[in-house]
């Protein structure tokens, strides 16, 4: 792997690599450093968490109450993006029951954020089903250039939620 | 945790030498018990090691001089495995690297066996990786088609009971098998029924898995048992009736007629027509061993199965 890969992926793959579980806390639940699980905290979450030996997660999620988002994010090093034309991912993901999970590049900034969604809803299905996804940067001027933080976030539907995501891997060019 | 694999082998060095070149270098597994069942030319153990790099410590090649049929080797392999849990594989199959994740996660899980999913060269036409539509259907309807290890209720065990009687997508606790003295039947086709069956009839805890484990690879044509057109095909009835007492008074009764008559649907398309009156007779004596309350569960769930088999009678 580049160094810039390696940037991207090193905490992905120490999530793959591991087996462990725990439970859904009611508003952020940390899986590994960097990949957290965060919800309206309204919503009160409950539920358990796996990662499978090779994969990376399996999220059972039910809100107590109801709630208006729910995401898994996935801490990018800012640097791995300077100078890059793309940023994007490839994963493999299955449901029990389908669901669409939306994918988005949120950049930090002095009053907050930016999100900038990825083109493509990720549709997952018991059917293990692969996707890839990418942002042309120079055509997206809502990216910031420079950014003190980044994050790769994937916004399920925040109801009874069950999603695995087997794989995957990010690449910045 | 490690298990050792159990492969019948007839005639297919190069298919056997092909799946031990993939499964040698996994950690998990950490014996391979070959039984040599009747192959014009020996099967030779330095030439095992040197093709696959199985180190000789790891392997226990038995041999049939005259050839038993695969089940009936299965079962002799069965009796030389040195560790708690095994896999039966066949030797043109191939395990996947999904292989040692399933070990890992199964690690410390108490289970008689472990139903995993695998991939059917079938499948390679359309792209897809997995197994055929109808087993995939079933584990849906076990609501167990997503997960990298799920407990298997008595309801979902009624679902996949009824996939296709394949011996190597079950990872085995090796005394499961002895202590109900499980094993194949000892005939040459339809032999891996029995062994199917009782694991589901005598499990008292199964897991299952969404993981990919073994490549099954179907020739469309030529001698592979799967095509045999012959009588041996008949030889089934003896262990089918034998099961059919066993299941007829548990919850599997209901999938396991289905299954079986089924099967004789099956058989008969892959019959030569010369037996279809000898299939015709050992069908009708089968049917009288299904208990009428199942016998009428079964023609108001599938009028259509049954419809077919009464055809299959009339028509001999």
């Amino acid at each position: 792997m580049t160094g810039r890969a390696e940037a991207l992926n090193s905490q992905l793959d120490t999530l793959r690599s591991g087996t462990s579980a725990g439970d859904i806390a009611p508003d952020q639940s940390l899986f590994s450093p960097g990949i957290t699980l965060h919800g309206d905290p309204a919503a009160r979450l409950l539920g358990r968490w796996i990662s499978p030996a090779g994969r990376l997660l399996e999220l059972d999620v039910t809100p107590r109450h109801a709630g208006d988002w729910l995401a898994l994010h996935v801490a990018l090093d800012p640097g791995a993006l300077t100078g890059a034309t793309w940023i994007g991912f490839t994963c493999r993901s299955a449901a029990p029951d389908q669901i669409m999970v939306r994918p988005c590049l949120r950049s930090g900034g002095a009053d907050g954020f930016t999100d900038c969604f990825f083109p493509r809803h990720i549709l997952s299905l018991p059917e293990v089903l692969n996707h890839a996804d990418a942002i042309h940067l120079p055509s997206t001027p809502e990216v910031p250039p420079q950014a003190p933080w980044r994050e790769l976030l994937f916004f399920l539907p925040c109801a009874d939620t069950a999603w695995h995501l087997h794989d995957l891997r990010l690449f910045a060019a | 945790m490690t298990l050792t694999l159990a492969i019948p082998c007839h005639d297919d060095a190069p298919g056997l030498a092909r799946l031990l070149r993939g499964a040698a270098p996994m950690g998990c597994v950490s014996h391979v018990v070959v039984v040599d069942d009747g192959s014009p030319s020996p099967l030779d153990p330095g030439w095992i090691s040197a093709e696959s790099g199985l180190a000789p410590g790891r392997l226990t090649l038995l041999r049939n001089d005259t050839p038993t049929g695969p089940g009936t080797a299965r079962n002799r392999a069965l009796a030389h495995v040195p560790t708690p849990h095994l896999l039966f594989v066949d030797a043109d199959d191939l395990v996947t690297p999904e292989l040692p994740d399933l070990m890992a996660d199964l690690a410390g899980r108490d289970f008689d066996f472990c139903i995993f999913r695998h991939h059917d060269t079938r499948m390679a036409q359309d792209r897809i990786w997995g197994q055929m539509p109808w087993d995939q259907a079933l584990w849906e309807a076990a609501g167990l088609a997503a997960g990298a290890l799920m407990p298997v209720d008595a309801e979902a065990a009624t679902q996949l009971a009824q996939t296709a009687n394949y011996p190597w997508n079950k990872l085995y606790r090796t005394d499961f098998l002895r202590e109900y003295g499980i094993g194949c039947s000892d005939i040459p086709l339809h032999e891996d029924v029995e062994l199917h069956w009782r694991s589901f009839l005598h499990a008292r805890a199964i897991l299952a898995s969404d993981r990919i484990g073994v490549v099954h690879y179907v020739a469309p044509r030529g001698s592979r048992m799967t095509n045999q057109r012959g009588p041996d095909r008949l030889a089934l009835f003896a262990p089918l009736e034998t099961l059919a007492r066993d299941v007829a008074p548990t919850p599997l009764a209901l999938p396991f007629f289905r299954f079986a008559l089924g099967l004789c649907l099956w058989i008969r398309g892959a019959l030569d027509p010369a037996h279809h009156a000898a299939l015709a007779d050992h069908v009708a004596r089968f049917l009288e061993a299904i208990p009428p309350e199942v016998r009428a569960q079964l023609a108001s769930a599938d009028p259509g199965l049954i419809a077919a088999i009464n055809g299959l009678i009339a028509r001999g």
